[in-house]
């Protein structure tokens, strides 16, 4: 139940810490690692059944497939957030292209705007 | 100092059926008034083309903060201005209310000065819009650590300091939240001044839906 709790809390900060710093290349490098593991290890899961159900046991899990199923919900919330943001990032970049071609439409159309009287 | 070093910035999004009689009766005001047409897909545009006013335009819709970014910006540019407020277009808020909200600016007690519909009970509102602000309000002051009665009206007045502050980030309506940040960031003097808010039933049908508030929510923590 402890090991439960720790690794809830963890992945919950973790998450929040790699929301909150996503422009640093060092979360941008985590992210690919966290998908390189999580490939590697659904290749190793896959070669040795056995190893599945002995970490699901360690964790306090009692099947396998909760182990993989929990895995991919995280690894899908993970990838979700990641674009969501990205997207986020994405409009707030164009609106600001869209900002300097008004502003810059704005000063041609009235030249005045910018005398001191 | 005269109306024309106010600015009135005034972000609109279709609303064609309102925008020319409030426009004409800020220039009959005689205040410097900064259209931001953003990306209005009716005749806004046009119906105030021939008014003496600025109108900029947002090639499309990117949502009131980024409006209201953009007249900032644009409003730095004119050395003359000192006073700068934001103001809607759907007809909430009143003109006479301009005078008392750039008071505290002009007597120099406030670099920023927010209209606040819950001082008096001038403003009548719905029940649950009420109980939704209500709590929005407490979020922001919790968030920011200002006290404020009414932090998310668009009516509001700063003077050049505090424009030069503002770098607004959030597209939607979740700016109102960031104003206030950034005014407690900067450590600018803030006030508060009641503004009575008209909700008209135009305003009523293009204001902010109650589920909005879960976008605006949503805005504010992830990012």
């Amino acid at each position: 139940m402890i090991l439960k709790l720790l690794l809830i809390i963890s992945i919950t900060f973790f998450g929040f810490w790699l929301i909150k710093e996503r422009k640093t290349v060092r979360v941008r490098a985590w992210q690919k690692i966290i998908i390189l593991l999580f490939v590697f290890g659904i290749i190793v899961v896959t070669l040795l059944p056995n190893l599945s159900l002995q970490i699901a046991l360690f964790i306090g899990l009692n099947r396998a497939t909760d182990l993989i199923v929990y895995g991919t919900i995280i690894l899908l919330l993970f990838i979700t957030a990641n674009i969501y943001l990205k997207f986020q990032d994405l409009q707030s970049q164009i609106s600001r292209i869209a900002r300097e071609v008004s502003i810059q439409e704005g000063l041609k159309n009235y030249p005045s705007w910018t005398e001191k009287k | 100092m005269d109306n024309s070093s106010v600015c009135i910035i005034v972000p609109i999004f279709n609303e064609e059926q309102v925008v020319r009689k409030i426009v004409q009766s800020l220039v009959a005001d005689k205040f410097t008034t900064v259209i931001v047409d953003d990306g209005s897909s009716d005749n806004s545009f046009q119906s105030i083309s021939d008014l003496p006013v600025k109108i900029l335009k947002h090639s499309t819709n990117f949502g009131q903060g980024a409006a209201l970014q953009t007249g900032f910006e644009f409003a730095k540019k004119n050395p003359n201005l000192e006073i700068f407020v934001t103001f809607d277009a759907d007809g909430q808020h009143q003109i006479k209310d301009i005078e008392n909200i750039i008071s505290p600016i002009k007597e120099n007690k406030a670099d920023i000065v927010f209209g606040t519909r819950f001082q008096d009970d001038k403003t009548k509102m719905p029940f649950l819009k009420r109980i939704i602000l209500k709590l929005a309000i407490r979020y922001t002051n919790l968030s920011t650590g200002v006290p404020l009665t009414d932090a998310h009206n668009g009516f509001r007045a700063m003077n050049r300091t505090a424009l030069n502050e503002m770098q607004l980030n959030l597209n939607g309506m979740a700016h109102a939240s960031e104003i206030v940040a950034i005014a407690h960031k900067a450590d600018l003097r803030i006030a508060e001044t009641p503004v009575e808010i008209l909700y008209t039933k135009y305003s009523k049908a293009k204001g902010q839906s109650i589920l909005n508030s879960i976008n605006i929510l949503s805005d504010l923590f992830l990012r």
